[in-house]
């Protein structure tokens, strides 16, 4: 997955409109043009029909209302799950993952539905676990922590490995662990995860801060997605306590590069208001670089950007460089790269969220 | 630590590079000396490469063997049997504290030290394990699915478990863990308390901030810290990386990690951690958030030694890929 990329599936939309599409297609071919507007008229009405009732009758649900127990598959390979399916929420999703809750419940996290299924012969099973996400773009950025792997077409991603298959689409994140002895259960696993893509009712967006990203060096599966200072210090930990001022409102990328003979990282930031941007900047500057006060050559500061390179100890640099409601930082670089890659991201990020560098954002 | 700021990336990797590796954190060389005061810590890894089969099932005869040789060397003693006297008494009730949650502790690993602790003469009623609120008694309930004990909290928001020890043996198992870094031998307490969340909101006990930084006042709890009398990791295929169980992150050490002082035992464990990522990644790949756990358990809860210099590392058995 590359910054800004196209979904590899246009959004879908419900299985009973594209049906009743082509049956209108297939009715309009054949009947006399006179008659045509008054079938389609019908047909539409009768399409909203059916429509209506289809979701009451839980066949077809809007992405906000599905439940995640409804996507799990009734049954793996003629077996059902060894025990009724779980479901948790986010007051006691510590319950199934103890420490590991914290992870989830740093998105945007609103139920998850457990199944294991016997296969085979003896204690063997198949874990499936279904996120239920409160928006699209926190399925993709649990799925972006982990991506790495080979991508069979299931979902809007997807990774697998070792028995693992890790999928996103629309508000869903799912997982499926295969907890047997089998030798490649690669083909089984992705034909369940295939199954389970089929009843999540749609696709969904990326996060738009994925299209401030300059592509040019982005590491392949590395561009993270999250929003608090618990998802940072999991990718990459910068200091104590929450200096940048993330939370649950502030949309965050993590990504690594490659360029050259480096491994630069970016940490972009988007925060809901300038205010909150340019206090980031200050005390992350007064935490990192507190050895470091601004000589005025390494800083410029305005009223609407600030920027920073600095060349740290270990012969790198770290690049600083805030506009507006954006912050952009970039760690283990030449100075030059910092420059250019911090450059790129605030040209990018303009274009993508019209902030124009001096006539204010949102 | 930073007293004013706190600690930053910058610390972290100034700190490493001028310590040579120090592992934890690089603020080892503060760390207290040994509890016992009578030099270095001891800490056995023992492994071996028949410890589980092609398909990572434990080999419970490789097991029995290597725990028996572990403990043995830590001990230094001349036979198994006699290392466990020197631990346990036959009048002893001992709970074993395992992990259920995110790459558990193997059962196979219980049942053996159950096996071994039972032959100091303590009855198979008197021998137990737990995690969190449910355990077992006895070897034949070392698997979780087989638990049945449900020994309840104090006033305290403490197990009744620790309550009704004479003795504890902390059992857990090796992985990296999202919130603290790494998840061994000072992290396994977390499932010997309740009322606590990653918030620290209206809990018993406030560890989660900083990374974790203070996970070690759960086992400076009184009671846990008295009778906790051996340490055993299980490092038969821990987890380098992950939230969740990921099998693109476990690996096959086999091994063991023996030893009483739970900051040593952790430092070993978080050097053989960090290893293998270093070796996925074919560079560094820094454990995030940094244990700061390890080196605060022994600056402010002097609970042990950081200080890999001032630890004894015993290697015995499959050298490959030891880390350590």
């Amino acid at each position: 997955m590359s910054a800004g990329e196209i979904p590899k599936r246009s959004a879908a939309r419900p299985a009973f409109l594209l049906t009743r599409d082509l049956q209108l297609h297939v009715v309009r071919s054949l009947l006399p043009s006179v008659l045509v507007r008054r079938v389609w008229v019908l047909s539409l009405v009768l399409c909203v029909a059916v429509g209506c009732r289809d979701v009451q009758q839980g066949k077809v649900t809007p992405m906000e209302t599905w439940k995640a127990k409804d996507v799990l598959p009734a049954e793996i390979d003629g077996r059902g799950p060894a025990a009724p399916p779980e479901v948790f929420v986010p007051s006691d999703l510590y319950k199934y993952l103890n420490g590991g809750a914290a992870a989830y419940l740093a998105y945007d996290f609103q139920e998850l539905a457990v199944a294991s299924y016997p296969i085979g012969s003896g204690n063997e099973t198949v874990l499936v676990e279904i996120y239920r996400m409160g928006k699209s773009e926190d399925a993709f950025g649990l799925y972006s922590d982990g991506a790495e792997g080979e991508h069979p077409q299931v979902g809007q991603d997807a990774s697998y490995g070792a028995g693992l298959l890790r999928f996103w689409k629309g508000y869903a994140f799912v997982r499926i662990l295969w907890l047997s002895e089998e030798s490649d259960p690669r083909d089984k696993i992705v034909a369940i995860g295939t199954d389970i893509d089929s009843r999540v009712p749609e696709a969904g967006k990326r996060p738009r801060l994925l299209r401030a990203l300059p592509p040019e060096g982005l590491v392949a599966d590395r561009a993270i997605y999250f929003h608090t200072v618990i998802s940072l210090n999991q990718l990459y930990y910068l200091s104590d306590g929450n200096p940048l001022g993330l939370g649950a409102q502030t949309d965050a990328v993590f990504a690594e590069y490659e360029i050259g003979e480096r491994a630069p990282k970016i940490l972009v930031v988007r925060y809901t208001n300038e205010r909150e941007a340019a206090m980031a900047f200050e005390k992350f500057e007064a935490v990192y670089l507190a050895d470091r006060p601004p000589d005025g050559g390494s800083r410029r500061a305005d009223d609407a950007t600030s920027a920073r390179i600095e060349l740290l100890e270990d012969g790198l640099a770290v690049g600083m460089l805030r506009e507006r409601q954006l912050l952009a930082l970039c760690f283990e670089a030449e100075p030059i790269q910092a420059q250019a890659l911090l450059d790129k991201t605030a040209a990018l990020y303009r274009t993508e969220f019209g902030e124009d560098k001096k006539a204010g954002g949102e | 630590m930073k007293e004013d700021r706190g600690l930053t990336r910058r610390d972290f990797i100034r700190d490493t590079a001028c310590a040579g590796m120090g592992v934890t954190l690089g603020m080892a060389s503060a760390a207290p000396a040994p509890p016992s005061g009578q030099g270095k810590a001891r800490v056995v890894v023992v492994r071996d490469a028949g410890a589980l089969d092609d398909k990572n099932r434990t080999q419970s005869d490789v097991l029995e063997r290597m725990l028996a040789e572990g403990i043995t060397a830590f001990a230094g003693t001349a036979t198994a049997a006699e290392a466990w006297k020197r631990y346990f008494r036959s009048d002893d009730v001992v709970v074993l504290k395992s992990n259920v949650m995110i790459n558990p502790t193997r059962p196979e690993v219980v049942q053996a030290i159950m096996k071994g602790i039972g032959t100091v003469g303590i009855a198979t009623d008197q021998i137990r394990v737990w995690d969190r609120n449910r355990g077992g008694v006895g070897p034949a309930q070392a698997d979780p699915r087989n638990w049945e004990w449900t020994p309840g909290f104090d006033a305290n928001s403490v197990s009744n478990a620790v309550a009704e020890a004479t003795a504890l043996v902390n059992v857990t198992s090796l992985k990296n863990h999202r919130l603290s870094g790494l998840g061994a031998a000072l992290k396994n307490w977390c499932g010997a308390v309740t009322r606590i969340n990653p918030m620290d909101l209206n809990v018993a006990f406030a560890f989660h901030g900083d990374s974790c930084a203070d996970m070690g006042m759960l086992n400076a709890i009184p009671a846990i810290r008295k009778k906790c009398r051996l340490v055993v990791v299980d490092a038969l295929r821990p987890l380098c990386n992950g939230a969740q169980l990921d099998p693109r992150y476990l690996w096959p050490y086999k091994g063991l990690v023996i030893g009483t002082d739970p900051v040593a035992v952790d430092s070993v464990c978080l050097k053989i951690v960090q290893g293998r990522r270093d070796q996925i990644k074919g560079g560094s790949w820094p454990l995030s958030p940094p244990p700061k756990h390890v080196a605060v358990a022994a600056e402010k809860y002097k609970l042990g030694t950081a200080d890999l210099s001032q630890i004894e590392i015993v290697r015995l058995g499959w050298e490959e890929n030891a880390f350590v």
